[in-house]
């Protein structure tokens, strides 16, 4: 059966991810939580370092980050699927790496599911509507996803980012 | 010509075509300039020999840094950094900014740019806060807290050395403008992440295993290590002992501590050792020389001086001067040059040491402006690439475009008024 597919971002359990689950009819439905580990500031590091130095992240240390964004990854995801459990909606869970928004539509596309949720932004990012107001997984997502896609907003308090652009006459 | 060598050196440091390594391109310079007969022989040998304090503090640096990693030093000052800040991440970012600065004072600006932002990334990942707010205040302490002594920096052991300074001199003009750069810094950064720093997080997430008893022997012995290390570089400071002595001689009784703990991991140890940046460092300081013999770089610094009379005048021309030039440059190189330049040009003594102690500043600070100076915008600006400029390119343009000419406006106004 399809699955809608929920994007757990590294906030884990909050009022988004509750927002997300009631969104959706949860009837019916099996739930897909998954979640990307992000490995670009790995990379980035050893890339960074390999310029300076001249030498990679030592083995030691990357097997430490890699564990640190293991570790954090599972209990965001555990957390997600409690809260699932506590609203009455069947879950199963989904931990990728990569670029999340790539990885979100591979996953969509291996036909798993009918429907992407995802928010707007990071919870922590500014989320006043505006130009720009879409962070970078979520403008992925919306881009490239095969299937259709629920965006969620949580709309701070406050005047937009910007008011809309004015309406310029047409000159003839 | 030998100036012509040096540019396309520098461009080719710049540009690295086909992954040129940084040390085949001055040490290729180099050979040019004696091939050419532009430097001799003996000029050459003398200039490496006169910088060896440089050479072994280098050497030094990065033996004890790779042997602290080794026993878990950052590791368990990055927990204690959590620990300390009790679940909140405005605290957590001061404290990353105390532990940063305490790091770069006595271990130099590279192992905590090098060392400690790989260690804050596991730490933040596993405390589950976003990343960038203290990845860019590891970067950026690294750059601001590398006033803080001789030791803090390899460009400040050029420059104490060419000034023949004692801490006490070192201390009377540059503390004050160290400890208002680091506070401004940490006031800014607290400004322009307060929303990401609103998050709290669970310490308890940070929690490390329990070390075994043989590594728990090798930790304690380790910071005892470095703590005496700390006291001797300040001790060396203060009477003018050569730091790269010190600096051999405290990765040496690390070695020692290790290997009595039945720890010493010399693999591990090698990771953070580069001949590429000895061999880096020794081709610059050859060509720096070259340059300097056809009389390029006291012209240079005559031009920057020639509107600056007085001391205050003169600190702040050599702030501008190895700000722009190490991003221009890259630090080290735009500092040799000033040197060079302000000895070459025989500069009164009166306006000498303003102006060494503004490009000291400058050339510690400055890097922090552009993606060429320094590991911090470098860092930016990987990100706002990968990112595809869509999400906030402005916040990260902002941080280095705003933070550091401010820091560096604080740093050069604390060391202008203490020559005025």
């Amino acid at each position: 059966m399809s699955a809608v597919l929920i994007a757990v971002s590294e906030v884990g359990a909050g009022p988004e991810l509750e927002a997300a689950l009631t969104s959706v009819r949860l009837a019916g439905h099996t739930l897909l939580l998954a979640h990307v580990i992000d490995n670009g500031a790995r990379g980035e590091l050893d890339l960074i370092r390999s310029r300076l130095l001249g030498r990679p992240l030592p083995g030691h240390r990357l097997r430490d980050i890699g564990a640190a964004e293991r570790d954090a990854a599972t209990s965001i995801l555990g957390e997600a699927a409690t809260v699932a459990e506590r609203l009455g909606a069947g879950c199963e869970t989904w931990l990728g790496e990569g670029e999340p928004g790539r990885e979100l539509v591979r996953l969509a596309a291996g036909g798993r599911c009918e429907l992407i949720v995802i928010g707007a932004r990071p919870p922590a990012a500014d989320l006043r509507p505006g130009p720009h107001s879409l962070g970078s997984t979520a403008r992925f997502v919306v881009d490239h996803s095969p299937v259709p896609v629920l965006l969620l907003r949580r709309v701070a308090s406050g005047r937009p980012a910007s008011a809309p652009p004015p309406v310029v006459p047409r000159v003839k | 010509m030998a100036a012509a060598i040096f540019g396309l050196v520098l461009l080719l440091v710049l540009t690295r075509p086909h992954r040129l390594n940084e040390a085949a391109a001055t040490l290729a310079g180099a050979a040019g300039l004696l091939l050419l007969g532009l430097l001799s022989p003996l000029q050459a040998a003398s200039t490496l020999a006169s910088q060896w304090n440089l050479l072994l503090f280098l050497v030094g640096l990065m033996l004890t840094a790779g042997l602290a990693d080794a026993a878990g030093f950052f590791d368990a000052a990055a927990a204690l950094a959590a620990r300390s800040a009790r679940g909140s991440g405005r605290l957590l970012l001061l404290a990353i900014f105390a532990v940063g600065a305490l790091v770069t004072a006595f271990l130099s600006n590279d192992a905590t740019a090098l060392i400690l932002t790989p260690v804050v990334y596991t730490l933040t990942t596993r405390l589950r806060l976003p990343p960038l707010p203290f990845l860019f205040a590891t970067t950026f302490v690294a750059d601001t807290a590398s006033l803080t002594l001789p030791v803090s920096n390899p460009v400040n052991v050029l420059i104490s050395d060419s000034l023949q300074l004692n801490l006490v001199a070192y201390a009377e003009h540059l503390l004050l403008a160290t400890l208002l750069a680091v506070a401004v810094n940490a006031g800014l950064f607290l400004l322009l992440f307060r929303r990401q720093l609103r998050q709290r997080f669970e310490p308890s997430r940070a929690l490390q295993p329990p070390r075994a008893r043989a590594e728990q022997r090798l930790f304690g012995l380790t910071t005892g290590g470095l703590g005496l290390i700390a006291l001797a570089y300040v001790a060396a400071s203060l009477a003018r002992f050569p730091l790269g002595l010190v600096a051999i001689a405290g990765s040496a009784l690390l070695a020692g501590l290790a290997a009595l703990s039945g720890g010493l991991q010399a693999a591990r140890v090698k990771e953070h050792f580069s001949l590429t940046l000895l061999g880096y460092v020794s081709g610059l300081l050859l060509l720096v020389k070259g340059v300097e013999l056809t009389g390029l770089t006291a012209g240079l610094v005559s031009s920057l001086l020639g509107f600056a009379q007085t001391p205050a005048t003169a600190a702040a021309a050599g702030l501008v001067g190895a700000a722009v030039g190490s991003n221009v440059l890259n630090n080290l190189p735009a500092s040799l040059v000033l040197i060079s330049g302000a000895h070459a040009a025989h500069l009164p003594e009166p306006l000498l040491r303003p102006f060494l102690l503004g490009s000291l500043a400058g050339a510690d600070i400055g890097p922090n402006l552009t993606p060429v100076g320094s590991l911090s915008t470098m860092l930016w600006l990987l990100i706002v690439r990968r990112r595809g400029l869509e999400v906030s390119a402005r916040q990260y343009v902002k941080i280095g475009v705003v933070v550091t000419p401010a820091v560096l406006l604080t740093a050069g106004i604390a060391i202008a008024l203490g020559f005025h």
